[in-house]
């Protein structure tokens, strides 16, 4: 890829990528085996990961969509869980970065910048691709809001010390009757539900929230009321592009992996990277790998700008799930046995991959999304 | 024959204990002395080291020059890069060589600048041209390149040569040769002094020393195996070394890692368990005598560079192995 | 203690290199550099240090001018200031000329009370800069150090890597002293510190700022030649694989031992 990064941008990817080397890439299958690495995200809080695009005055690093980007793409090299756990934590800060009021900023930004995880909830049991039908309901009472309902696959859920969660205030207007609202953990109407047994992605813990008669006060209330659609579809926006650079790290670990287990392994008196079976299927790869990080960080581009990038978000995302669902299956097939085994990468990272095509927006859901757009332009 | 076609070797040495590097570089110099018609003189430097030139003599020296002095008794930078250089300035050798030791590495390039010469550092090869060039093979990259390097304009060369790349010649008993004793009033060191010497991580048989290293990495690093390998280790008598993945792990150090940042070593027999063979290893161990190597991967390149190979379990073949060596015992 | 000079040098950010197989030159697949990892441990040392006593650290290096990048990550991890040595005449330094110019960069900064160095570059391997510095200079030297200590009477004790293990030495300042990986764990530079550094002018200096003997620089002040890269030939031992159970391949590797006459 020739596309030339600020010198800020290259120093910050240089410091994740040794990070993610020496720190994540370690316990990566760990990880797996154990669920969400505490001690490792302690450690990304004290290196100052959590706020990396935060301006300075929130104790954030100054960055921009592109240093998140190559943050989120850098850690998605040595693990998908870890990356997508951050991008969780980014897509409920984004929320008060993009949307909250002073006050919530000094609030929150800075405590989401150097020592608590947040998590975004708006997916429900019954409501996950069709967002505007959730169920969970804000009710004004005297000095603020009660939330009842329940929540479904929290990303961070359990690990978090804020979530940001979508709830109806009025039931009549459908999409525009949802709220956002900013709930610490420590609120005793708060209670973490399950923790789902994933198939993947098990180093990021994805829970159920119980909202049982959950005060807040007026001051939780993100942006105004009616604005919660709006505002979870501007953060998704933003999360696409994370999926994407999730995805264009995952498929580079899958060709490296390939790579090297090509370039070793013995059959017909040579390496099989000599066999052309094996050339085709790295050089599909390596393709896909380029389109996925030339769209990530264009997007990450037009949302550094201020530009609106839903479209282009949606797509870089379906390209990435699928393409990263294509490398691991074909990592696996490279290592033969080997790559159906659980000692070896491959099949990790299938199972991690398989999630891109379903978290933040299912890949249908987009290509509705995109084809719509398109068929609208002319 | 003028001194200055002379090959010198330091001669090392802690509390009269020669560095096992010496004897290589005398081997090695003998055999560059053969084709530039330089003799091989030891340079002895230190306090107390009356026992040493007949060691020295006895490992191929042709000549020792010696300076005794209080001052000299422990290593220390300045006063042995002021003797060496009042020597060099006096007798002009031709070649200057040093073990790429912790006081090589430290004593060369101090001499160096004070000679403004070219030293060339971690030598894995020496030859001379028929000018009597010193043509040096230095690793670069980890090991992964190879150079040459001259130094075609000053004198003398001087170079730094890895431990346990050269055999020493077969000792001869009672070797004798000429002692030259030079006094050299030198002003002391008031800027440094040696105030502990840590001993504790001398072991009985360093894994640099040892005859025989049962060595395991990745592969074999379960708790159970290392005993296992221990057990094993003991059984042949041999040392037990490490990849570089397990000296984090707290039962073993940076002393006990074969490879390139760990020791380089040339044993008699060495038996690889769970060790893939990265180059950083095997560029420390690939001259040992009788290779065996132990890994579930068929493919894995220490088989390259192995003599026996066996595709397994490491704890399995280790547990085997001492068994079958009772019996040979019996 | 009021200055610490901390010398860094930028190294190839992989050690996988190749040569040309016609133009026998070195091949690198990424040019990209990094820090060399020893002087990570020289910044972190010096950059402690500054954080107990209050001094100033300056980073120096010589090289081309991406060599900036390395200087930029000392001042994001805690230096004050960079400086950089470069020129075209500068370029094809060995040890000894490299060492002579940073040891006039040393002087043009007004000296300072600690000198530190990486224990070598991984790339060239040599470890020779510091110690020769040091002789220019005409400081006392402490290399492959492993542990440092400021003493308040103006010297320092160190830990050394020495062929009986290990030694402590008490060095007078200034000194120059090169340091090992095990001596502390370099930490990572936050984001804000990167992006400040990363925004900083990188002050450059060429031979006739410092005032060089145009002999001894570059190529013209260097003693040594490189007059060949070659990568190592394998040892091909015909490797012999023994096939069966693990307790046949012992017994036959028992048997091997045996006749080889290493029991």
């Amino acid at each position: 890829m020739f596309v030339e990064f600020s010198t800020e941008q290259k120093m910050v990817q240089k410091m994740v990528r040794e990070f993610a080397e020496k720190e994540v890439a370690p316990l990566n299958q760990e990880m797996d085996r154990e669920g969400f690495p505490h001690k490792l995200f302690d450690k990304m809080k004290e290196n100052g990961f959590l706020g990396i695009h935060f301006p300075e005055k929130y104790k954030g690093g100054d960055g921009d969509a592109v240093t998140s980007a190559l943050t989120i793409y850098e850690l998605a090299k040595a693990s998908a869980s870890v990356a997508l756990a951050l991008d969780a934590h980014w897509l409920a800060a984004d929320t008060i970065l993009a949307h909250g009021s002073e006050e919530q900023k000094q609030k929150y930004l800075a405590r989401a910048a150097t020592d608590t995880i947040f998590a975004f909830s708006l997916t429900e049991p019954c409501a996950g691709s069709d967002a505007a039908g959730i169920q969970t309901v804000a009710e004004q009472s005297g000095d603020g809001y009660v939330l009842n309902g329940t929540k479904a696959w929290c990303t961070n859920g359990g690990v978090s010390g804020v979530y940001v969660i979508l709830a109806k205030t009025d039931k009549t207007k459908g999409a525009k009757g949802i709220s956002a609202f900013i709930v610490e953990e420590s609120n005793p109407g708060l209670k973490v539900g399950k923790k789902e047994d994933k198939m993947g992605m098990r180093g990021s813990q994805t829970t159920e929230l119980i909202l049982d008669d959950c005060k807040v006060g007026h001051d939780a209330l993100l942006g105004r009321e009616g604005d919660g659609f709006k505002i979870a579809m501007m953060a998704l926006d933003g999360a696409r592009i994370s999926i994407g650079a999730i995805g264009a790290g995952l498929s580079e670990t899958a060709l490296k992996v390939s790579k090297e287990y090509a370039a070793q392994r013995q059959a017909f008196g040579g390496p099989i990277a000599n066999l052309q079976a094996i050339q085709f299927k790295i050089a599909e790869m390596a393709i896909g790998i380029e389109a996925i990080k030339l769209m990530t960080f264009d997007v990450a581009r037009m949302k550094a700008a201020g530009m609106r990038h839903t479209k282009e978000a949606a797509m870089v995302k379906v390209f990435a799930g699928d393409h990263s669902v294509k490398c691991a299956l074909e990592a696996i097939q490279i290592h033969g046995g080997y790559g159906y085994s659980r000692e070896y990468l491959p099949e990790l990272l299938l199972r991690d991959a398989k999630l891109l095509q379903i978290g933040e927006g299912a890949t249908e859901v987009l290509l509705m999304l995109i084809g719509r757009t398109e068929l609208a332009t002319k | 024959m003028s001194e200055n076609e002379n090959i010198w070797v330091f001669a090392e040495q802690t509390d009269g204990r020669l560095a096992g590097v010496v004897p290589e570089l005398l081997a090695k110099a003998r055999e560059l002395g053969k084709k530039t018609g330089g003799s091989v003189m030891a340079v002895l430097l230190g306090d107390d080291i009356e026992k040493i030139p007949s060691e020295l003599f006895s490992y191929g020296a042709e000549g020792v020059i010696e300076v005794e002095s209080p001052n000299l008794k422990d290593y220390r930078p300045v006063p042995y890069a002021l003797t060496l250089r009042t020597l060099v300035e006096k007798r002009h050798p031709s070649i200057l060589l040093f073990g790429a030791t912790t006081v090589g590495r430290d004593l060369a390039p101090r001499l160096q600048a004070k000679l403004l010469t070219g030293l060339t550092a971690d030598c894995l090869d020496l030859g001379v041209d028929e000018n009597g060039i010193l043509i040096q093979t230095k690793p670069s990259y980890g090991d992964n390149i190879m150079c040459q390097i001259i130094c075609p304009n000053t004198k003398p060369q001087m170079a730094t040569v890895r431990p346990k790349v050269f055999s020493p010649m077969e000792r001869i008993e009672d070797a004798a040769g000429p002692v030259v004793r030079e006094e050299i009033n030198l002003p002391d060191d008031e800027s440094y002094q040696v105030i502990g010497r840590s001993t504790a991580d001398i072991r009985e048989t360093s894994i640099a020393d040892a005859k025989r290293l049962v060595c395991i990495g990745r592969g074999a690093c379960a708790e159970e195996t290392v005993e296992t390998a221990r057990q094993l280790a003991g059984e042949l008598c041999a040392a037990l070394g490490v990849t570089r993945p397990l000296t984090d792990s707290g039962q073993f150090t940076h002393d006990d890692q074969v490879g390139q940042s760990g020791t380089t070593v040339k044993p008699k027999l060495i038996i690889n368990f769970g060790i893939s063979g990265a180059v950083q290893y095997t560029v420390g161990m690939q001259n040992s005598e009788l290779i065996i190597s132990v890994n579930k991967n068929e493919d894995a390149p220490i088989f390259g560079i192995s003599h026996y190979g066996y595709v397994g379990d490491a704890a399995e073949f280790m547990t085997e192995l001492t068994g079958a060596l009772k019996g040979y015992k019996k | 203690m009021n200055t610490i000079v901390v010398c860094v040098k930028q190294v190839p950010a992989t050690n996988d290199v190749k040569i040309d197989p016609v133009t026998k030159n070195l091949v690198r697949e990424s040019v990209e550099g990094i820090m060399n990892p020893y002087d990570k441990n020289a910044v972190e040392e010096a950059v402690r240090i500054k954080e107990r006593t209050g001094c100033n650290v300056i980073a120096l290096s010589m090289g081309p001018p991406q060599y900036k990048e390395s200087l930029r990550e000392a001042i994001a991890m805690g230096c004050d200031d960079a400086i950089l040595l470069s020129s075209r005449a500068l370029g094809g330094a060995d040890t000894l000329a490299t060492a002579y110019t940073l040891s006039k960069g040393i002087e043009k900064i007004g000296g300072a009370d600690l000198i530190l160095f990486g224990r070598h570059a991984v790339d060239a391997d040599t470890g020779q800069v510091g110690p020769i510095t040091a002789e220019f200079l005409g400081l006392p030297q402490a290399t492959f150090v492993t542990r440092l200590e400021l003493e308040d009477d103006g010297w320092l004790t160190a830990d050394r890597l020495s062929p009986a293990g290990a030694e402590t030495v008490r060095v007078k300042l200034p000194a120059v002293v090169t340091v090992t990986g095990e001596i502390n764990t370099p930490r990572y530079a936050v984001p804000i510190r990167i992006m400040k550094a990363a925004r900083r002018d990188i002050l450059v200096y060429n031979e006739q700022d410092l005032g060089c003997d145009p002999e001894r620089i570059g190529i013209k002040g260097s003693r040594t030649v490189v007059t060949s890269v070659f990568t190592p030939p394998k040892p091909d031992r015909g490797t012999v694989m023994i096939e069966g159970s693990a307790e046949e391949a012992a017994r036959r590797v028992a048997g091997i031992l045996s006749d080889a006459g290493v029991l």
